[in-house]
Order: C-alpha cells, then sequence, then structure tokens
C-alpha cells in the first residue's frame, strides 16, 4: 500500500528551538496514531503536512506533492487543531457554509453539507442559533470536527479531538473516525489519551524531542503490538489475595499492590503463561476474587509518551 | 458483536472553485461585521464625531465648517480610521482562528489578499458612508449653507482614501502586529513631511491628493490642479501597488509558527 506521508531527513527550527530533527518515516492510509510527549514535535509536524510551515531542510510530501502553500494538497487535507480558538461572533452553519465555500462549495451546498455535518457530530440543533464562542469545549470540538467533514477529503489531521469530551462524546468521535476510514479517507491523530488511540488506530508514529526513535517505533509496530503485555494492571476487591494467588502459580515476577485503591500491578515471568490459550478468565475465577478492571499496564504508547524516558533512536 | 450502524457517509470531495471561495470570504466579513456589540461600537464612534462636527466655528460660518469637513474629517480621521480597521482585520487573519481553518482550505492566499480587502474595504465604505450621513446632518442642524453641495466632492474623495488607506493597513498589518507604529511612521514622513512641501513631490501624499481633488470640486482651487481622473488614478495605483506588496509578503508568510514549542 503506498504511503500518502512521505518524509525524507525531514527538519524543523525555529531558531535556536528544534521542532523535528532530520526525521524520516512513511505514513500510510487508515488511522494513525501520533504520539509523543509535549514538545515531541506533533503540531510541529502538522503545520508541515498542512503546508503552513516550510520545512528547514529534507522533504516532506503528502500524496505526492510538496503541501508548503499548495491549493492541491489542501483540497484534500482538513485539519481539526488542538486550541480552542475559534472566529468571534459567528454561529456554527454561519461559519461552516463560510469555510466549506471556501473549500469550493456552492452557498447551498454548503450549508446542506454544514447541516449534515453538525447532525453527524451530534450537535442539536437547538446549539446552533448561538454563538460558537459561547459554546463549551466539548461542543466546540464537535464544531471543529464538523468543519472537517465538509468538502470530502482525503486525510484528515487532528490534534487532541478527544479534549473535553465526556467517554461518550470520545466514542462519538472515534465512531466517526472508523467511518471515514471506511470511506477510504485516511485519518492522522495525537491524542493524550492513549487507551483511545490504541482502541482506534491500526498504526503509530511515535515521537520523542523531534526525533522518531526507531526502538520506540519498532515497540509499536503492528507485530509487537500482537505480543501479549508484560505487565497488567487488575482493580478488584481484594488486591492482596489475588496476588498470593498469581505467586502460588509461578505466574509473576514481581508486583505492586494499592490496596486502598484496590489494584494490583503485576509483571509477569511470562506472559503468554498468563494469557495464551484464552483460559485467563477461568484462572480469574479460579481465585475467587472480585475483579473489576483488567488493563495492560504501561503500554507501548505510554512509554512513549513517557516524557522522563530515556531517548533512543 | 455487530459494528454500530453508520450515520454518515462522507461527501464527494470538491474541487477548488474561485467565485465561490470569495463568496466564503464575504459572509465571513458580513457576519463578523453585523455583530451587536461591533454597531454599538459604531454608533458611540458616530456620537462622538456628531459631537466634534459642533465644535468648529460655532459663528455657524459655513467656511469653518468646510475647512473641518475637509481637513479634519476627510483627510485625517477617515484615513487614520480605515488604516487602523483595515491593519486590525488583517491582523486577525493572522490569529490561529483563522490560520487553522482558513489557510488549510484551497485557496491561494494572494486571492484571499485581494477577496478580504475586497469584502473588508465594502463594509468600511458602508461604515464611512455613516460617518458622512452624520457630517451632512451636522452641517445641516447648524444651518450651514451649501452643505449638500459639498457631499459629492467629499463623498468620493471618501471612497478612495478609505480604499487606499485600507490596502495601506493591509500591507501594515501582513508587516507587523505594531501596525500603529508604523502607521504614525508613514503619517509623519508622507502625509504630514513630504505632503506639505510645495512641490511635485507632495503628490506622494495620499490625503494631498484628495485634498486638491475636494478643493477643485469645490471650486477653490488654482487652476493648475490636478484633475479628477489623474487623482483617482494615483488613488487607485496606489491601492494596486500597497495591496500587491501586501499580498505578495503574506504568501511568503509562515503561519502558525509563532506558537510552535
Amino acid at each position: 500500500m503506498s504511503a500518502i506521508v512521505q518524509a525524507e531527513n525531514l527538519s524543523r527550527f525555529y531558531g535556536m528551538i528544534l521542532g523535528l530533527n532530520n526525521v524520516s518515516f512513511a505514513i500510510r492510509p487508515g488511522i494513525t496514531g501520533i504520539v509523543g510527549p509535549n514538545g515531541a514535535g506533533k503540531t510541529t509536524l502538522f503545520r508541515l503536512l498542512l503546508g503552513q510551515i516550510r520545512p528547514s531542510s529534507g522533504r516532506l510530501t503528502v500524496f505526492g506533492e510538496e503541501p508548503w502553500n499548495n491549493p492541491s494538497v489542501h483540497a484534500r487535507l482538513a485539519y481539526c487543531p488542538e486550541g480552542e480558538a475559534v472566529p468571534a461572533g459567528l454561529r456554527p452553519l454561519e461559519w461552516l457554509v463560510g469555510l466549506g465555500m471556501l473549500s469550493g462549495l456552492s452557498a447551498p451546498e454548503a450549508e446542506a453539507r454544514a447541516r449534515a455535518a453538525l447532525t453527524r457530530v451530534k450537535l442539536a440543533p437547538e446549539h446552533w442559533r448561538k454563538r460558537v464562542t459561547a459554546y463549551s469545549k466539548g461542543m466546540k470540538q464537535r464544531v471543529k470536527l464538523a468543519q472537517c467533514l465538509l468538502h470530502g477529503p482525503k486525510l484528515v489531521i487532528l490534534d487532541e479531538p478527544m479534549n473535553g469530551l465526556d467517554p461518550v462524546g470520545r466514542e462519538d468521535i472515534a465512531q466517526i473516525l472508523r467511518e471515514l476510514a471506511l470511506d477510504g479517507t485516511s485519518v492522522l491523530i495525537s491524542s493524550h489519551i492513549l487507551h483511545d488511540l490504541e482502541a482506534l488506530c491500526a498504526d503509530f508514529l511515535l515521537l520523542r524531542w523531534g526525533r522518531v526513535p526507531r526502538s520506540l517505533n519498532d515497540a509499536a509496530s503492528p507485530e509487537a503490538r500482537a505480543r501479549w503485555p508484560e505487565a497488567t494492571t487488575f482493580r478488584c476487591d481484594a488486591p492482596d489475595r489475588l496476588a498470593r494467588f498469581l505467586f502460588d502459580r509461578g505466574l509473576v515476577r514481581g508486583c505492586d499492590i494499592a490496596a486502598d485503591e484496590g489494584m494490583l500491578h503485576v509483571r509477569w515471568r511470562d506472559p503468554a503463561q498468563f494469557y495464551a490459550d484464552g483460559n485467563f478468565t477461568a484462572l480469574l475465577l479460579e481465585s475467587g476474587v472480585h475483579i473489576f478492571e483488567v488493563q495492560a499496564t504501561a503500554s507501548f504508547l505510554e512509554k512513549a509518551a513517557d516524557p522522563t524516558a530515556a531517548s533512543s533512536s | 458483536m455487530n459494528a454500530p450502524p453508520r450515520l454518515f457517509t462522507l461527501p464527494e470531495p470538491v474541487a477548488p472553485h474561485w467565485r465561490h471561495a470569495w463568496g466564503g470570504v464575504w459572509r465571513l466579513t458580513l457576519h463578523r461585521h453585523f455583530l451587536p456589540g461591533r454597531w454599538l461600537m459604531v454608533l458611540i464612534g458616530l456620537a462622538v464625531l456628531a459631537l466634534l462636527g459642533f465644535a468648529p466655528g460655532r459663528g455657524g460660518l459655513s467656511r469653518h465648517f468646510t475647512e473641518w469637513t475637509v481637513a479634519f474629517y476627510a483627510t485625517f480621521l477617515v484615513p487614520a480610521l480605515a488604516f487602523i480597521s483595515a491593519a486590525g482585520a488583517m491582523r486577525d487573519e493572522m490569529k490561529s482562528s483563522t490560520v487553522d481553518y482558513v489557510f488549510t482550505r484551497p485557496v491561494r492566499r494572494p486571492a484571499f489578499v485581494a477577496f478580504r480587502f475586497l469584502a473588508h474595504t465594502v463594509c468600511a465604505q458602508l461604515d464611512f458612508l455613516l460617518a458622512l450621513g452624520v457630517v451632512l446632518v451636522v452641517g445641516a442642524a447648524r444651518g450651514v449653507p451649501g452643505v449638500l453641495a459639498i457631499m459629492p466632492a467629499l463623498l468620493l474623495g471618501q471612497v478612495l482614501l478609505v480604499t487606499a488607506f485600507s490596502a495601506l493597513g493591509f500591507l501594515a498589518g501582513v508587516l507587523t502586529s505594531r501596525y500603529i507604529i508604523l502607521g504614525f511612521g508613514y503619517a509623519g514622513v508622507i502625509e504630514v513631511g513630504i505632503g506639505q512641501i510645495p512641490t511635485q513631490l507632495s503628490r506622494l501624499s495620499m490625503t494631498q491628493q484628495v485634498r486638491t481633488l475636494v478643493d477643485t470640486l469645490l471650486l477653490r482651487s488654482e487652476a493648475h490642479s490636478p484633475g479628477l481622473l489623474a487623482v483617482t488614478g494615483t488613488l487607485v495605483l496606489f491601492t494596486l501597488v500597497v495591496l500587491a506588496l501586501a499580498a505578495l509578503l503574506f504568501h511568503h508568510r509562515e503561519q502558525g509558527a509563532a506558537s510552535e514549542t
């Protein structure tokens, strides 16, 4: 499958400040998560992809073309920024119709598509008469996503679109992004809500300090993600009893118990011993402990987003 | 588990269309122009203008009032406000609320500058038309004879100055966020400095050009004053050159780089 985004030795500096430093990568069609701690270069990458800034060196292509000041690329892109800044005084329909027309739609078509997009992001029509600046953060996120749906883009870039949304809202957005992917639209998404990204994305690009660390990206590859997690967190009513049960069966290399929170963090001796064959649910039932939640601890994404971890390439 | 039902199918891709893009810029400008808060400011401004209009020549002499309208209103207030308003509009277009949504769409930046200038200038002309109406009403209320007769000349001068100084404001707005300082510099050097030198050099001053034109139309100047077409041509040329420069600079300007970390 050919890449929609291709970067070769791409760098971007702001004077002495590093944005991206000599990175090379390819992004394939589908939903790709862009992950990294603050200052990793995510926004720089997005601005380069959007053609708002130029590379300091190296080459970046989107759909095979350089995006800087290139309307042909812009016609196929949509962008949902992280910031909450929206034009003062405009109502959502007014704003979306204006933006739709800027993308090339006629006024009636822009209005029809704006209505459909606002409906799809589940912004109730009674809110359409309010000005966007008066919206809550979650409602602004929905309008910002709606403006991405107007012109049938082939690549949608979303910077922290889940911020300010409750779990239902986040699932709504995730569902829209899945539908976009089904329509053949690629999605690049950054988010600090890592388990949402893990559930949504087929591929990941991990950034740290302006670099694309190879070891982290290898760990994030689909093959690596198919492996069992090396550590697991349980939320249960008797974490100490569950720990003893797992230790007795020789499954555990080490563990941490937070009894007051009902949490048990377990590091497996061999993860496959616990997870493989799909009989771990029977094992957990056998323990007699009431388990409320099972979650892989410190996933590859969490490691990648941890700014204290040593950088490696 | 079944996948949830699909609620939305992405519409067909759309090709860029310059006429629709112009319509989009016009709509976005117009909606912001008619905000209630903005109109409150305009009304306050018009009230202040009316108060100022009653100040000069309390004796009711028509010469004082005409001098005030030409020297203060037409060649100081109108250019200054047109400049500030246009520069502010251009700076607004460089905020993330525009950059992230407008400049990620398939409109060439020089075309955007031209569209935005057209839309802004039309709206500004409407504002200044109201202001000229206030001047007319004040003149009539003060019983200035022939106030209606000077209106066509003032209107022409106002239209030309609003257009030219809006273009200058766009250029200053593209250049710097401290456009007021740039405006003071321009006004000091060109309009007040060179414009007052009694040679051909004074033609570099746009307000001087318009003042001469208005004087000519009011039949108050010397026979060698430049004609209507010459002045109009000069101001249009000035507008086009300044706007082209603004569009060129804007085309090469990186957007959103300042917010980077």
